[in-house]
């Protein structure tokens, strides 16, 4: 990996939209069996990944990352978006879903919200579409990470 | 999307305009035009802010950023042709300067007063020899 000095470019969302462009086709969506954990080990513990397909209402979530799970207090996978505790980082980092379907490109998303412990938290993230035939999604890869907020 | 400013990453690809992604952040989506832009992959790259105006409920659009590889192109030219009036300007500077120094080395001129007077006594003595000359003739 290149050496990174500019903190704009060291943030997670750009480091993993950069990889998502390195994946598959030029011209096509990548597949999600074009990711490669153990490429992005830094990274794929934030990650999470929905299925969409049938689900575009509510995607399921197929996988979550140990960070992600983490902040959620409870194992999500094979649950619904929904059911993601409200005021954690995965129901607010891939709340926006809905906007990667319409527009089928990469979105970043930040923002800050306060907690279930009631610490205000400072969040990044990005939702990237994927798709098994190159043109149809099929499944969002999602991230997310963030900060905590203290008071001075 | 929540926020009530966008930023549209787009590409310039078969001469269409096509979204390639979305920010909510106009820093993150800028330096993220400048690396597609470096990819050499498209010919040009723009961010339109979309802003929501709530009083007349519409999305206003506005470019942030452009760069196309014709702007390069221009601007390497400029560069060039820069460089190239510099390079003559300086060659005119130094032609200049070297002409001032062969002029310094020429021997000065003599005066116009000490050529009249010289010429002015050639002739004295022309007329001089042409009169002993006449006396000589007659007095044969």
């Amino acid at each position: 990996m290149t050496e990174q000095s500019n903190p704009i470019e060291r943030r997670l969302v750009l480091r993993l939209l950069q990889y998502w462009r390195g994946l598959g086709d030029v011209d096509a969506l990548p597949s999600e069996a074009d990711i490669d954990p153990k490429a992005i080990p830094d990274m794929w513990p934030h990650c999470a990944v929905l299925d969409v397909a049938g689900n575009e209402t509510d995607p399921e979530i197929a996988f979550v990352g140990p960070a992600l799970a983490e902040s959620a207090g409870t194992d999500l996978t094979g649950r619904k978006l929904s059911q993601a505790p409200a005021n954690t980082l995965v129901a607010k980092g891939l709340s926006y879903y809905g906007q990667v379907l319409v527009k089928r490109v990469p979105i970043t998303f930040g923002g800050e919200f306060t907690d279930q412990r009631g610490v205000k938290i400072l969040y990044r993230s990005i939702i990237l579409p994927l798709s098994e035939d190159g043109t149809n999604l099929n499944r969002l890869l999602g991230a997310a990470n963030c900060r905590e907020v203290t008071a001075d | 999307m929540r926020g009530k400013i966008s930023f549209e990453l787009q590409t310039f690809v078969g001469g269409i305009w096509k979204i390639d992604s979305v920010y909510d952040d106009r820093q993150i989506a800028v330096f993220e035009a400048q690396r597609l832009h470096t990819s050499g992959r498209f010919a040009a790259i723009r961010v339109i802010e979309e802003r929501f105006d709530e009083s007349s409920g519409r999305i206003v659009p506005k470019t942030v950023f452009r760069v196309t590889k014709a702007d390069e192109a221009n601007a390497e030219t400029m560069e060039r042709q820069k460089a190239a009036r510099q390079e003559v300007r300086q060659a005119r500077k130094t032609a200049a300067a070297s002409r001032t120094t062969a002029q310094g080395t020429v021997k000065p001129r003599p005066s116009p007063v000490l050529l009249t007077l010289l010429l002015g006594g050639i002739l004295l003595a022309g007329l001089t020899a042409i009169i002993a000359l006449r006396y000589v003739f007659e007095s044969i």
